[in-house]
């Protein structure tokens, strides 16, 4: 009997194992099966605006993966939106519905700006590049601290609190770049640019991919290695999972909180100081076309995986980098693009949805 | 009973398979009009199953159900509720911030419900329900202002509003105090002299013999006993459950668990070290003392002027009815809770304030009483629970890194020794059953080499094998040193296990008494409140 137990139990682990290998060919079955149903539901909506789904579908395909260029640009949307995912992934982890993506990034984007050219001259490039990086990271964290501190302490909702640092943050830039931070000749509203002695190093000349990949890459797989290994990734796992018992048990809910919090600005707050210093060298009014809020979906889409977030902002900067070439070959609206990914969206929400359901009816 | 010799639910063949398990195995059941009849078995006997294929949350496998002798198939909650089958079900399903009559507003059947829900008509329909039963619910209080036992009258209400007339009750005892399963026994029996069908779930032989007119026992998902109570004693009824199981007698001389365990270097079960550092000290210096310990403010009720001290190798424990300060008293000695007034000792050190994150340090450990909720991360891994406080030692790191392999290895040991049954420790806590989670949380708690342990409701809704072997724990670690407080409802519990019981009558200590005392007298202490409100 003794022995029946056994192999039943060895039995049972084979199968749990396989049941796992199956659940994860399930997810990605459902993925992929949302991406097919979410882009037949754009041919609709394309045919609707008067316009060849054939043609729409070749120019995103050309523009994004149609090249070696292409794909370059791909990965260069990519660059941002992975590390938004993360910095997002971290604070949803711990339950802490950070929205403020967009306002971190702003900051960090203005930060690294005036970082950098407050510098440049008195520094070499080689120390400049980190600082500026680093100013911008940090500024993030401190942004997103604003609204995590007011949760701890006060039990203020932090979902509208980051939002409505998003908007203070918008109109921060915009007073900025018209005032104190606008560029000499004061011709129109942006920041002086950076030198490109302040930039990062180009990785082509034929599209914009730049060194911020390798910084990505190597956060990707830090951050994977910190969550599974460390002992606050440990303590981050069980305040997602239950924070009465993590504080029953005497772990520090609320500064678990505050870090997930600061963490996910700081690699929100970077994110725009990569993209400043790798990509556009100045800030705008209209500086981020919405990485900050792209960002949710590709966390979303990854699930808080820091390998999954990798592979879904090469998929969102995908469809950004074919966008314009969309407009331009087969004449719609770059929104078009919008509308695909909130389909997208949608779809891989509700195969995730079915996909749970159908796991908890069996268990 | 009545005339009416037809069976009101017939269940013939039934057969629920989960992955390889089967749960339910070819169950056939039969119950008259108004028959009360006990579903009996321990944890994991497919009790629960039954219940929630009858009520349309699960379907079958296989097999038929025939409701009032027509084959129906239940595949849903509504239609459950349309052939008159409800489920009262052990946590309310209320909505704690309405008032009673809001909460029956919701309840009120599908065709009395449109757009618009009517009051007048919850109103009509519950004076009409609570007449009949002979109860008196205050319509417009908050139903988390109520007794708990006043709020399973208002499950029972909803029921019975919606016109049901075959009544599941999931273990509807366990939450209640003595008095209160008195009346609930003599509602449940004033239902069945209306007629209705009665399927009363429970793992309690008492209840059986002193409710049910007949009883069907399950065992690993198999019927193996069908009789009239006449025909039974606890001690076949009890033989029937656990027959063959395997699962320990409660017998504390089989088995040293605490003493087998060894140290993490030495993960050997033979190792003859032991874990226990909290050694019997010959000093008189208490564990714990109290000296008129009040809280102010905070939710629940306010402990009032407590004073009280456990010593090594003693068990106090506090009885009394649910909601008289137990959690709070638990919650003061185990930091989520502040006192305002009074003095806390440990080891003789007065303490100004206690926090979780010092327990360890203070040697104290805590057994919750909610252990899905309060004890453990259900979604995690058995192996994360059991790592839960082990990762704070110093030798499970190594620089930055969580030592992995010893986590894991001492959580293999912990699963060992606890006999905690898992196909693997990968697998989520949530698949165990209420009894290996609630040894994970013991394992965890004991595994701190504890001088004080603090437990609460810790065998609440475990079957006998898994309440022995929680009794026999406590017992191992108070023989080791360890001051024990027990704050338990289940009166036997406190009397087998303390070495003084203490009665907690609204936030204060009704009075000391032996555990040999006479459970009138106890009962008297307890219900010294209840007098006082009514």
């Amino acid at each position: 009997m003794q022995a029946d137990r056994k192999s039943g139990c060895s039995w049972e682990v084979a199968w749990f194992a396989m049941n796992r290998f199956r659940s994860s060919i399930v997810a990605l079955v459902v993925s992929c099966a949302s991406v097919v149903f979410s882009l037949s539901l754009s041919f609709v909506v394309v045919l609707a605006n008067h316009a060849s789904p054939k043609l729409v579908f070749a120019a995103l395909y050309s523009g994004s993966l149609g090249s070696w260029d292409n794909f370059g640009e791909t990965l260069t949307k990519a660059i941002p939106l992975c590390l938004v995912g993360i910095g997002i992934s971290l604070a949803f982890r711990a339950r802490m519905w950070n929205i403020g993506g967009e306002g971190q990034l702003l900051l960090g984007a203005i930060t690294c700006a005036a970082v950098g050219n407050l510098l440049k001259g008195h520094l070499p490039a080689s120390a400049v590049i980190p600082i500026e990086l680093v100013a911008g990271a940090l500024s993030g964290s401190l942004w997103a601290g604003i609204a995590g501190v007011l949760k701890i302490r006060r039990g203020v909702p932090e979902v509208i609190t980051t939002i409505m640092l998003n908007f203070i943050a918008a109109e921060l830039i915009s007073y900025l770049v018209h005032g104190p931070l606008q560029e000499h000749t004061h011709a129109q509203p942006a920041t002086e640019p950076l030198p490109n002695t302040l930039m990062l190093p180009q990785l082509s000349n034929t599209s914009s991919l730049h060194g911020g990949i390798f910084i990505v890459i190597v956060l990707v797989v830090l951050t994977s290695v910190w969550l599974a290994t460390t002992r606050n990734g440990f303590k981050l796992k069980v305040v997602g999972a239950n924070d009465v018992a993590a504080h029953i048990y005497g772990y520090n809910v609320g500064s678990l909180r505050l870090g997930a919090m600061l963490f996910s600005g700081m690699f929100c707050g970077l994110a725009g100081a990569i993209e400043l210093s790798g990509v556009l060298g100045q800030v705008y009014e209209s500086y981020s076309p919405g990485y900050g809020f792209t960002g949710i979906a590709t966390a979303l889409i990854g699930r808080l995986n820091p390998f999954g977030i990798l592979a879904s902002s090469v998929f969102m900067g995908a469809l950004y980098s074919g966008s314009g070439n969309m407009e331009r070959d087969a004449h719609v609206s770059a929104g078009l693009v919008n509308v695909i990914q909130g389909l997208i969206l949608l779809s891989l929400l509700v195969g995730q949805f079915i996909q749970f359901r159908n796991y908890s009816n069996r268990t | 009973m009545t005339p009416d010799r037809k069976f009101s639910v017939e269940i013939a063949g039934l057969t629920k398979t989960f992955k390889s398990l089967n749960a339910l195995d070819n169950v056939n059941l039969s119950v008259k009009r108004g028959e009360i009849r006990a579903v009996l078995g321990e944890n994991g006997a497919g009790k629960s199953t039954l219940l929630k294929i009858l009520s349309g949350v699960q379907r079958p496998s296989s097999g038929t159900i025939s409701i009032h002798g027509v084959a129906r198939v239940i595949g849903s909650p509504l239609q459950a509720e349309k052939l008159g089958i409800a489920a009262v079900h052990q946590h309310f399903v209320l909505v704690p911030n309405f008032t009673v009559i809001q909460n029956l507003q919701l309840a009120l059947p599908a065709n009395l419900r449109s757009f618009w829900i009517s009051r007048s008509r919850a109103v009509a329909r519950a004076t009409e329900a609570v007449k009949s039963l002979g109860w008196d619910i205050p319509f417009e209080s908050l139903v988390h202002d109520l007794p708990v036992g006043t709020q399973q009258r208002i499950e029972i209400l909803k029921t019975i509003m919606r016109g049901a007339d075959i009544f599941l009750f999931d273990e509807p005892t366990a939450v209640l105090a003595p008095d209160e399963i008195t009346d609930l026994f003599q509602v449940i029996r004033r239902l069945a002299v209306m007629g209705k069908t009665i399927l009363f779930v429970t793992h309690k032989l008492d209840e059986v013999m002193e409710l049910c007119d007949s009883v069907t026992v399950l065992r690993r998902g198999e019927r193996v006993f069908d009789a009239p109570i006449a025909q039974c004693s606890k001690s076949i009824l009890a033989s029937k459950m656990i027959e063959g199981t395997g699962v320990p007698r409660p017998d504390i001389s089989v088995r040293s668990f605490v003493f087998q365990q060894s140290t993490s270097r030495e993960p050997h079960e033979d190792a003859d070290s032991t874990r226990i550092h909290a050694t019997i000290k010959s000093s008189n210096i208490p564990r714990l003392e109290f000296l008129s310990v009040s809280t102010s403010g905070g939710t629940g009720v306010n402990l009032n002027g407590i004073s009280f001290s456990v010593g090594a190798g003693e068990i106090i424990g506090f009885a009394g009815v649910d909601g008289n300060g137990q959690s709070e008293l638990a919650e003061v000695i185990t930091g989520t809770r502040t006192w305002s007034n009074g003095s806390i000792a440990m080891d003789g050190n007065v303490q100004t304030e206690i926090r979780p994150s010092q327990l360890t340090e203070l040697g104290i450990a805590y057994v919750p009483p909610d252990r899905q909720n309060q004890g453990l991360a259900l979604s995690l891994s058995i192996r994360d629970n059991l790592s839960l406080l082990r990762i704070n030692s110093a030798d499970s790191l190594s620089g930055p890194f969580l030592k992995r392999s010893n986590l894991n290895r001492h959580a293999e040991l912990l699963a060992r020794q606890f006999d905690i049954r898992a196909a693997s420790l990968s697998l989520p806590v949530s698949s165990l059953s209420g009894g290996n989670q609630q040894k994970i949380v013991l394992a965890r708690a004991i595994d701190q080499n504890p001088r004080l342990l603090v437990v609460v409701s810790p065998t609440r809704g475990l079957d006998i094998g898994a309440t022995s072997f929680v009794h026999q724990c406590l017992l191992e670690l108070k023989n080791a040193g360890a001051g024990i407080v027990l704050i338990s409802t289940e009166l036997d519990e406190i009397i087998a296990l303390s070495d003084r019981v203490a009665v907690l009558v609204n936030g204060s200590i009704a009075g000391f008494i032996a555990p040999d005392a006479s459970r009138s007298e106890i009962g008297l202490l307890m219900g010294s409140r209840v007098v006082r409100n009514e």
